[in-house]
């Protein structure tokens, strides 16, 4: 069981970041993303709506014969839950981490209007919120042959393409 | 409504099994796959076949095979592996090394998937049962000899 830190995203999503009226007229519209360090200086981005709980130090069972990147299953409100390295499955040569610090919940649909399933991503550091506008977009990092199949998007953040991944792509089958 | 809750409504399946545990890897096997269990008569040592171990000192055309919580084979057995039972073919001789060995009659199981992301094509196992506060996969002697042997070299 998870009884260590769980915290849940929904409602900060909605509370950070903070955007003035003057920033949005300058810069145009703006939404809110989640920024994920999923390996030391390597970012992704998630809708924020998708990202559910923050769990520290999460319980994990390992699954003989599992992808590269498996970290295993986690126990979760009464439900298992794959745990994946992201830097192991966008870089194949990675070792995934066999207990990450936190746990990142995400949910996805794996058909339209069908149930809410989820996913978890270990990480090492706690996700930050913040804001992007159209301006930002940018073309793909070419580091992983996996980025075109999971990206919904791309944007530029303090000099670095960040991928916005798609959950249900990143957690309905094996890569 | 959501997809992969423990509680919500599966197919059931009955019949007798065998749980083998291993550490933390818990394996449910059908019964009739399990021969009978015997404790470890002696300590194991590296035999001249990769991967499998004899029983130290002895001549005994036994082999016996240790498996990780990965369901590999360990080069070793650890001191908390006190029984064996052979698996499938009964004209098979490798001894398969287990901490506990649970016999389950007219038991129901409600499988579960292994989640979609986490397998591969040549995974051994795709479903998982929680069975008295673990969790145990489902497995067959032959996938288990398929995958745990596959490594040896």
């Amino acid at each position: 069981m998870n009884v260590e830190m769980e915290t849940y995203l929904n409602a900060a999503a909605s509370a950070e970041p903070a955007f003035s009226a003057a920033e949005a007229a300058e810069s145009g519209p703006q939404v809110a993303a989640r920024l994920i360090e999923y390996a030391r200086g390597r970012y992704i981005a998630l809708p924020p709506h998708t990202t559910y709980a923050l769990l520290e130090h999460p319980e994990v069972v390992g699954v003989p014969g599992a992808a590269h990147y498996a970290c295993g299953l986690l126990t979760w409100q009464n439900m298992r839950l794959p745990l994946i390295d992201l830097h192991a499955l966008l870089h194949a040569d990675t070792e995934p981490s066999i207990a990450p610090r936190y746990a990142l919940i995400v949910a996805y649909q794996s058909a339209a209007r069908g149930p809410l399933a989820y996913g978890a991503i270990g990480l090492a550091a706690l996700p930050q919120t913040i804001a992007i506008g159209d301006e930002a977009q940018c073309a793909l990092p070419g580091d992983s042959k996996l980025w075109p199949l999971l990206a919904l998007s791309c944007f530029q953040h303090e000099g670095q393409a960040v991928p916005i991944l798609d959950t249900a792509r990143l957690f309905a089958a094996h890569h | 409504m959501t997809a992969n809750l423990m509680s919500s409504p599966k197919a059931t399946v009955r019949g007798n099994y065998v749980l083998l545990s291993a550490d933390s890897l818990h394996l449910l096997l059908p019964q009739h796959e399990v021969g009978a269990a015997e404790y470890l008569a002696g300590e194991l040592a590296a035999s001249e076949e990769p991967g499998l171990l004899k029983l130290r000192g002895e001549e005994s055309p036994r082999r016996f095979a240790v498996l990780s919580a990965q369901m590999t084979l360990l080069p070793h057995c650890p001191p908390d592996r006190f029984l064996f039972a052979p698996l499938g073919d009964e004209n098979d001789d490798l001894g398969w090394c287990w901490n506990e060995l649970q016999i389950l009659i007219d038991v129901e199981l409600q499988p579960q998937p292994v989640p979609a992301v986490l397998l591969t094509p040549n995974a051994p196992v795709v479903q998982y049962v929680e069975f008295e506060g673990k969790l145990a996969y489902l497995c067959s002697a032959r996938q288990l000899h398929t995958f745990a042997l596959a490594a040896r070299s």
